[in-house]
């Protein structure tokens, strides 16, 4: 278990070597006219600015919908509930796919009105795609902790003297911290690696730049100066947030079982609540499925086009099937060492693939290019260096659901059977496996999940001609062939949709 | 089946542990110091102590599941553990209960049993963990899941797969902790009649004082990582070694006296010795080896506090002479002595001179 665990956990580590490497491959002079220059500036304002405008627009977004589902006596709850998840299954460049393919000459709205409206572009368009499929995260963090709430909490501090709103800022508020730190760091991560999105919105952040620099200029030095710049920027995210977080504890101190809640009446803001929910839903699923179905029936592909949607998926999934595999595989010996053995490393080695889930996958795209170049250079542009991208890109969502099922089962059971004379090995496997084999499925699932509608990773890092699903949207899209990249996203959606339903229900059949 | 049995094969000794020592890091003490013990063939061994005795530590060492930093384990006449020498403890023949049981919750109680049933065909293997389930009880519960058992059921289930495959000696980590008073007693006496009637060699650990006598051919009493003392149940209870093991197993009065022999000069009188003694002397005397006297002769306390238990009384007393000095006497329930009398005490048995505690001795 240790030697694999270790090499899958130093994995992580090599390509950010090589980044740092090629980065001072220039001489010193060099690398400060490079990066001292007022661009790099620039392009840290504008990727600040739009983490800042996704957070606040999400915030709104979120926030309300979740006190909405939980505390209010709003009627179909749980459907607005899935409703309001769905939008993880839509790739951001999906998102932005349908918000450009509204305006425009060849646009959604001049085919269907007549009129020219101007295509959503630069910061706002970006922010809008991007708020518009990371918002659920927040959601899913706030929601969880409102049902969380003690409501005696809250009837204390009313018998004290508190009023609604100092209840809210004073109790409900402090308690709320984790969870909105939780959900803005993953929406922070997103922005900062997402690059489908700014791309195609044709704004400057870093990861847009990075591509830019490395595919037209060839001055791969600077290139790599940014894409170690966005690492930095996305650790010291990462860092702010444990720090903010704090040793705190937010755990009922008090034995006893929680009492149920008592719905708000929304009474005659019902309407604007519903309202609200439609607004929400409307934009942020209603959107992309319209936009998409619309196509179909404006400009139905040909069955040739659908032919090579075919090929596309099966290529798509020549490598997501494997990536997802060795994933699987790499993850359990590190989630087994992380949750069971005590040795000095063990957490070390899962926090080195977490490392790994929040390099931008530009700049992990980059590094793996160096990589390749200078390590092995027979692998550069094979489908292996792209599945081994894929690997250390998502092996903390396998990790994760697999360490948390492994905690829930004692280690006696293992000691057990080898007092019964099984071999360590074997002892995992007829006691311990049986037991988290759900996890270890739903996180492959995952996987395979994200992996087949990745953008760039696989854009910049697929032998050439290997254009999967998600890039030929990019690509189709970029060039304002709306229509055509139509049912390329429309076969990325449905099978995205397709498999968190399965997942919830595989999830949910315990 | 009576308490006192006697040893099927007293020359063989089946667990032998010599000089064995288990340090955890960052702790000051060892958890296991230089322990020596030997469990023969067909005994009944309790690992008697408080918690953090080492005694959980001493058990899974002998499994196997620790790794000794030095001493020897030898299980059945192979050595399992010594400076050379590692036998991972699926080799090792040995049988272990959890305190929690460890049932492989997505096995039935059948396949529970015949998980370490490595010979024959599948349906032979079933076959003996039906036979195993026949002797603990529990036949009609064959098909069900442990989740669906009761706690005292779950507990046999685990003691009939630990002695499903025949090992050379079963281990018992406070296995009946878990079970709630009124189980207990039957489930401590029944799986005593199995290990009986199976002639298997059993080491029990347990913190329970009455548990250990009731259960133990043997008892070895732990504390600090040593043994401070190995006998049976009643010799252990009547001639305790140290007032550490005294006043562990049950109640005593610790007395200063000065030894001359046979007797001892204490604030109680003079009182006979279970062995001789000289100069200064700690004794035990139980309370049940105390009395009041009816024909005014012994010293005289005074009562402070009086328990009624049902089957016995006891009293606790006060020198009446000044010297602040603790008695505890234990009567039979129709005593007529009230708090606040001042009765003359007696000793009906003889005082136990006892030694400095092994723990207290300097480490190597």
């Amino acid at each position: 278990m240790l030697i694999p665990a270790i090499v899958a956990g130093i994995g992580t580590l090599i390509p950010i070597v090589y980044l740092v490497l090629r980065a001072f491959d220039a001489d010193l002079a060099t690398v400060q006219r490079l990066v001292l220059r007022e661009r790099t500036w620039t392009l840290m304002v504008n990727t600040v600015a739009l983490t800042a405008g996704v957070l606040v627009l999400s915030t709104v977004m979120a926030v309300p919908l979740a006190w909405l589902t939980v505390r209010s006596d709003l009627r179909w709850k749980r459907l607005i509930t899935i409703l309001a998840v769905v939008p993880l299954a839509i790739p951001g460049y999906v998102v932005a796919y349908s918000l450009i393919s509204l305006g425009g000459a060849n646009g959604f709205l001049s085919t269907l009105l007549g009129t020219v409206v101007p295509r959503p572009s630069g910061y706002w368009g970006a922010v809008a795609a991007l708020t518009l499929y990371t918002y659920p995260y927040l959601f899913l963090n706030v929601r969880a902790a409102l049902l969380g709430l003690d409501p005696s909490l809250e009837e204390s501090a009313r018998s004290l003297g508190h009023g609604g709103r100092a209840v809210v800022w004073r109790v409900i508020l402090p308690q709320m911290r984790p969870a909105l730190l939780a959900g803005w760091l993953v929406i922070a991560l997103y922005v900062l690696g997402d690059f489908g999105v700014v791309a195609l919105m044709r704004f400057e952040a870093y990861s847009y730049a990075i591509y830019l620099q490395y595919s037209s200029a060839f001055d791969r030095t600077y290139a790599a100066w940014l894409s170690l710049i966005l690492l930095a920027l996305t650790l010291a995210i990462v860092a702010t947030e444990g720090r903010l977080l704090g040793k705190r504890k937010y755990a009922r101190t008090g034995s006893g079982s929680q009492r149920a809640v008592v719905m708000t009446r929304l009474r005659r803001w019902s309407p604007l609540a519903y309202g609200y929910v439609a607004l929400v839903m409307l934009s942020a699923l209603g959107l992309p499925f319209l936009v998409l179905a619309s196509w179909m029936v404006l400009a139905p592909p040909s069955a040739e086009a659908w032919l090579s949607v075919l090929e596309a998926f099966l290529r798509t999934a020549s490598v997501a099937v494997p990536a997802a595999i060795i994933t699987a595989l790499a993850a359990m010996p590190i989630a087994y060492l992380a949750a069971r053995v005590r040795i000095p490393g063990s957490q070390l080695i899962e926090r080195l693939a977490y490392l790994g889930y929040a390099i931008p996958p530009v700049s992990l795209a980059l590094a793996m290019v160096f990589f390749s170049l200078r390590s092995v250079p027979w692998l550069y542009q094979t489908m292996a260096i792209l599945i081994v991208a894929y690997v250390i890109s998502f092996l903390a969502l396998a990790i994760g659901p697999i360490r948390s099922a492994l905690m829930q089962v004692p280690p006696r059971l293992e000691e057990a059977a080898r007092s019964l004379g099984r071999r360590p090995f074997v002892a995992f496997f007829q006691t311990t496996f049986p037991l988290i084999r759900r996890p270890v499925v739903a996180g492959t699932a995952l996987v395979l999940m994200v992996a087949m509608k990745e953008l760039p990773l696989t854009f910049l890092l697929a032998p050439t001609g290997f254009t999967t699903l998600s890039v030929r949207v990019f690509t189709r899209t970029s060039e304002g062939m709306m229509a055509e990249a139509a049912p390329f996203a429309l076969a990325i959606v449905l099978f995205s949709s397709l498999f968190v339903g399965l997942l919830v229900s595989y999830e949910g059949r315990r | 089946m009576s308490d006192v049995t006697p040893l099927p094969h007293p020359s063989v000794t089946v667990v032998e542990v010599r000089g064995i020592t288990r340090r955890y890091p960052r702790t000051e003490h060892a958890a296991v110091d230089d322990l020596d013990l030997d469990v023969a063939q067909g005994e009944i061994l309790c690992l008697l102590g408080p918690s953090g005795c080492g005694k959980t530590t001493l058990l899974r060492l002998i499994a196997g599941f620790e790794m000794p930093d030095a001493g020897r384990v030898r299980i059945a006449g192979t050595t399992v553990a010594d400076a050379d020498t590692w036998i991972e403890p699926e080799r090792r023949r040995i049988g272990f209960v959890f305190q929690d049981y460890a049932l492989f919750p997505h096995l039935n109680v059948r396949q529970n049993v015949a998980f370490g049933l490595r010979q024959g065909s599948k349906t032979a293997r079933l076959k003996q963990a039906d036979a195993v389930l026949d002797l603990v009880g529990l036949t009609i519960f064959a098909d069900r899941y442990p989740h669906q058992l009761s706690g005292g059921q779950q507990q046999r289930v685990a003691l009939a797969r630990a002695l499903a495959p025949a090992p050379a000696v079963i281990l018992l980590d406070e296995p009946f902790s878990n079970l709630d008073a009124a189980l207990r007693g039957s489930t401590r006496d029944e799986v005593r009649q199995i290990l009986k009637r199976t002639g298997t060699t059993a080491v029990l650990v347990t913190h329970d004082q009455e548990e250990a006598m009731t259960f133990a051919d043997r008892l070895a009493v732990m504390r600090s990582g040593r043994l401070e003392q190995v006998g049976t149940p009643e010799g252990v209870y009547e001639r305790p070694a140290t007032a550490f093991v005294a006043s562990f197993l049950g109640r005593t009065n610790l007395v200063r006296g000065e030894g001359d022999g046979s007797t001892a000069r204490t604030p109680l009188g003079n009182l006979a010795l279970a062995r001789p003694a000289h100069g200064q002397v700690l004794l035990s005397v139980r309370p049940e080896a105390l009395g009041f006297s009816t024909n005014g002769t012994g010293t005289p306390v005074r009562v402070m506090q009086r328990e009624f238990k049902g089957h016995d009384l006891t009293y606790t007393c006060q020198l009446a002479d000044g010297e602040r000095l603790k008695v505890v006497v234990q009567t039979g329930p129709g005593c007529p002595v009230c708090v606040g009398d001042v009765v003359p005490v007696v000793i009906c048995g003889a005082a136990v001179p006892l030694e400095a505690s092994t723990a207290s001795r300097p480490r190597a």
